[in-house]
């Protein structure tokens, strides 16, 4: 079983780190954006493998001066549906259950762009998790857009 | 209380009812009628096709902004193209990136010769920051055929209530930047067709299938004159 889930953890690129949260990461990749751009977003499906909801809380990355998990919140205002964003503290995965941070909805907003990856490089996140402050070290592509 | 029931009147004699002829022939004929309008009645432009997006079919209130090269760019100079229209801003890092992302699939998903007749307009609705290069540097990374267009505040306001769009800035509660603010905005895409007409708009989750917005392309390229 726990063989079964270390080799599932090589498979999805993910690297364990210290105290590594029992989450399963699925097609991670941050978006590629014009030089121009201050801030990107990072979308993967995230699996928790344990017994007790967690929180993903934020993360790190030598590309961003901060990343934060954000929202995407839909108003009907005037009878026009707007589209805005909004942080929160976290975002929760259920236990044995998915988060899902996809385009045009839930992500992990990269704030203050030290860095702009091209197209194909790969670039590293730590996960921040609550309880317990673990983390998880995910390698990923940038991307101009999910891979179907 | 005792009361005596009032005496039961027997039941008329019933008669086997009978059906008169004339509503039998308006049932007839009101079903033909049904029947005949679904067969021969299609919303739009009168050809049996159905569209992905919701038909609108109105004239496309015309507008003129500053394009990305700061030149003047009007929508009625686009006759003879498909224009994808959308409403934005460059500092938006999710759901703009995703439209113009799906913009740029879709577009490239086409056969040369009707992709260069496809034009993709984004409209920033935050003129302040979105001079004609920071446009330039954002649409131009999705497709160097891309336009960003920008103008006034009453200009940008005025094109954006022409075509129901909404915006509006939010202060972000943010520990980055003082001045952070994020817009909060409509993120529909308008299709004009080759005639100027404003035929189709989508909704912005529509954009995920490529196919189906290719087809709806292709069909008014097909037929638009």
């Amino acid at each position: 079983m726990f063989r079964s889930f270390c080799f599932l953890l090589l498979l999805s690129g993910v690297a364990m780190a210290g105290d590594a949260a029992p989450v399963k990461v699925l097609k991670p990749w941050v978006r590629a954006v014009p030089p121009s751009m201050t801030d990107s977003a990072a979308y993967m499906r995230l699996q928790n493998t344990g017994d007790t909801p967690l929180r993903l809380t934020g993360a790190t990355t030598p590309l961003a001066g901060m990343a934060m998990p954000m929202i995407t919140t839909h108003t009907i205002i005037q009878g026009v549906e707007a589209l805005g964003m909004k942080g929160v503290d976290y975002l929760e995965i259920p236990a044995h259950g998915a988060l899902v941070l996809k385009p045009g909805g839930n992500h992990l907003m990269l704030m203050n762009l030290t860095h702009h990856p091209k197209i194909g490089e790969q670039v590293t996140l730590t996960l921040d998790f609550e309880p317990g402050h673990r983390k998880l070290t995910v390698t990923m592509p940038a991307l101009m857009d999910a891979v179907p | 209380m005792n009361q005596t029931a009032p005496p039961i009147a027997p039941p008329p004699a019933r008669r086997r009812p009978q059906f008169p002829v004339w509503i039998s022939v308006t049932i007839i004929v009101v079903a033909l009628c049904v029947a005949a309008f679904f067969f021969l009645y299609h919303p739009g432009d009168g050809t049996p096709y159905q569209y992905y997006g919701q038909w609108i079919g109105q004239d496309a209130p015309d507008f003129m902004l500053t394009n990305q090269d700061g030149k003047p760019e009007q929508l009625s100079a686009l006759h003879g193209s498909v224009v994808l229209m959308t409403f934005g801003f460059t500092h938006c890092p999710n759901v703009c990136p995703t439209t113009l992302a799906n913009l740029a699939a879709i577009r490239n998903g086409l056969p040369p010769r009707e992709r260069d007749r496809v034009r993709v307009l984004f409209i920033s609705v935050d003129p302040a920051r979105d001079t004609p290069k920071a446009l330039k540097d954002y649409v131009t990374f999705y497709s160097p055929s891309f336009n960003g267009l920008t103008g006034s505040d009453d200009d940008i306001a005025k094109v954006a209530k022409s075509y129901g769009a909404y915006y509006h800035a939010e202060i972000q509660d943010s520990q980055v930047a003082s001045n952070y603010y994020t817009i909060v905005h409509s993120a529909y895409v308008y299709l004009i067709d080759p005639q100027g007409r404003y035929a189709v708009l989508y909704n912005n989750d529509k954009l995920t299938d490529h196919a189906r917005m290719e087809q709806d392309i292709e069909h008014l390229l097909q037929t638009g004159k």
